[in-house]
């Protein structure tokens, strides 16, 4: 009787036993399924995914693109967006960009690829975000270059832009719409490669360690503590300088600097820049050569602690004036140079008043007509209370040279032979301009074209290009 | 006395066999292909993992380059492990956008990997490239 059962129990027993085994070795077996099947998914996961990163990057990439073809001033519309297609599935990008709160120079742009369908159909919408910051190498690294192009309908030429008379203002910022005969150039120090950055701290460099200043005096101009008749050019704050031509070239030919303290021999050691058979403090590092003795240099040299104001009269000025504050320009002052300053320039009812940078240049007549730097204001160029009715009132200020301001321009009753190169531009009535393409005598111009011989040459100071770089802040 | 067990036994047998070889027949078969899937899911899975390091590895490269070097590649053998020959890579290289003096050229770069002699490519990354770009 036990054997009976026990052979009973036996043969049922390896029923159930084998039904085990076989539902031990399906688990199994649906397991390593499931485990390829994962590893299949994951593997194609990743290939979405590295595809959806540089789908981002493509994104970045072709906006930036777009960007620099419509030029800085102008970037595309948000959101920046477009369909890549690979031969594995297709793809999408959106770009979106924002001012950076903490850098006003930069820019945090925000791209998202999308793989969308999937690859083999596992993974569905895969999307990756990739954020970059772009800045702009160079504090003077503006977006606008504005000036007249002849291109345009109903331009004369040589080209100019006429704002008639009026007390109205039209504002010009990112976007050019009015008047109308302004365009805003890509060459842009910002933007293109060919209108060089002013390089300020290069020249606030060079003041700064060719010049030793000492205190500040107050002492009024003329000077002449040693009777000699000759006055020393010093300048005390709120200084109204007298023309050059009754102190530095009639007084001492050979004394090209001004500078700004109690020595009466001159601290500077130029012999570092000396060139071109100019030595010493002779040397004119700011001009050409062919501006020669004729035009010294006139400097008003900054002290670290103490910002000046200079007002510049009537009479004549020849060289460069570098100015760590302010200036002011008063009616019939004709500056044969470049003024510098690194705070405002102001006009305020002018008139009779020139700014003449160029000069002829027997080595390359086509340098005649090169617009140098005419101003350079690191903070705003202010030319205001001209009065407006009247078309003659342009020719209160003509301003023969390229215009940079740091913050911003307002241009009223005054003729800019040059361009105007700010974030911010705001013009009232009686403003003409004349610049853009033009063909005089065989030369053409573009803006900044052929920058001035200190923007070139090595030893002069090497003013390089300074193209719009982009900086990976983060993948 | 007769034991119905030695009866049923004999007479069981064999069609307990055949039973028993189709059960386990058809309980056989699907873990057979299953095991077969898993297989040649593992094999994608690696497949799929390896070109997609290539197709990386080789997109990387093309960043590394100039803009004005971008340009098509046909294909070439290229593998993690240099003695596999197991697969090829070639690049497209299409001019979307000009360079111009503003630097602002286009060109769509796409990467294609493909198993050795193969007609389609099993992982591939397309992307565009310009002189100022990331």
């Amino acid at each position: 009787m036990i054997a009976k059962l026990t052979g009973y129990r036996q043969r049922g027993f390896a029923f159930v036993a084998a039904l085990m085994v076989m539902l031990v070795v399906a688990i199994l077996v649906t397991a390593v399924l499931t485990m390829a099947m994962n590893a299949q998914t994951l593997s194609a996961t990743r290939q979405d995914y590295t595809q959806a990163v540089y789908l981002a990057e493509a994104g970045v990439n072709a906006m930036i693109s777009q960007w620099r073809a419509n030029g800085v001033a102008s970037p595309p519309p948000q959101p920046y967006q477009g369909d890549l297609a690979s031969a594995l599935a297709a793809g999408s990008y959106r770009v979106t960009w924002a001012a950076d709160p903490a850098r006003s120079d930069w820019i945090i742009v925000t791209s998202q690829g999308t793989v969308n369908p999937d690859f083999q159909g596992t993974v569905y919408h895969l999307a990756r975000t990739v954020e970059v910051t772009l800045d702009s190498d160079g504090d003077w690294a503006w977006n606008h270059v504005y000036y007249s192009d002849s291109d345009m309908p109903g331009m004369e030429d040589p080209p100019y832009a006429d704002v008639k008379g009026g007390a109205g203002e039209v504002d010009i910022g990112g976007e050019i719409g009015e008047p109308g005969e302004f365009l805003d150039h890509p060459n842009g120090p910002a933007g293109g490669v060919t209108l060089p950055s002013p390089m300020w701290d290069l020249w606030h460099e060079w003041v700064r360690l060719d010049l030793t200043c000492d205190p500040v005096t107050n002492e009024q101009l003329p000077r002449d503590p040693d009777g000699d008749g000759i006055p020393d050019p010093r300048w005390p704050d709120q200084a109204t300088l007298p023309a050059s031509t009754s102190v530095a070239t009639d007084a001492d030919p050979t004394r090209h600097m001004y500078w700004y303290g109690d020595s009466a021999t001159t601290p500077l050691d130029h012999a570092a820049h000396a060139a071109d058979g100019h030595a010493g403090y002779d040397e004119n590092f700011f001009m050409p050569d062919w501006y020669g003795e004729d035009n010294p240099d006139a400097y008003v040299c900054n002290t670290s602690n103490k910002r000046f104001t200079v007002t510049f009269s009537n009479g004549d000025y020849f060289g460069n004036y570098y100015v760590h504050g302010d200036i002011h320009v008063k009616s019939r002052a004709h500056i044969y140079g470049t003024i510098i300053a690194t705070g405002d320039i102001t006009f305020y009812g002018v008139e009779d008043c020139t700014i003449t940078p160029e000069i002829a240049n027997p080595e390359d007549p086509c340098d005649e007509r090169v617009y140098y730097p005419a101003m350079i204001a690191g903070a705003d160029v202010l030319v205001r209370d001209q009065g407006v009715g009247d078309d003659d009132l342009r020719e209160r200020l003509r301003v023969s040279g390229i215009v940079w301001a740091g913050n911003s321009y307002t241009g009223q009753a005054s003729n800019i032979e040059g361009c105007v190169v700010s974030p911010s531009v705001r013009l009232g009535g009686n403003y003409l301009t004349r610049y853009g393409i033009m063909d005089v005598d065989g030369c053409t111009y573009l803006p900044g074209e052929t920058p001035p011989p200190w923007f070139r040459e090595p030893d002069r100071g090497e003013m390089q290009p300074i193209p719009r770089t982009w900086r990976e802040q983060g993948l | 006395m007769t034991y119905p067990t030695a009866t049923h036994a004999r007479g069981l047998t064999l069609v307990e066999v055949l039973a028993a070889l189709a059960i386990l027949a058809m309980v056989l078969l699907p873990i057979a292909l299953g095991f077969a899937q898993a297989l040649i899911a593992t094999s994608n899975s690696s497949i799929t993992a390896a070109a997609s390091s290539i197709a990386r590895e080789k997109a990387e490269e093309l960043k590394s380059k100039q803009f004005e070097e971008l340009d098509s590649q046909p294909r070439e053998a290229r593998d993690l492990n240099p003695e596999d020959g197991f697969f090829e890579v070639a690049v497209t290289i299409e001019t979307v956008r000009p360079d111009d003096a503003a630097h602002s050229g286009l060109k769509k770069a796409e990467v294609s990997v493909y198993r050795a002699g193969g007609s389609a490519p099993v992982a591939g990354i397309t992307t565009y490239f310009t002189p100022y770009g990331i």
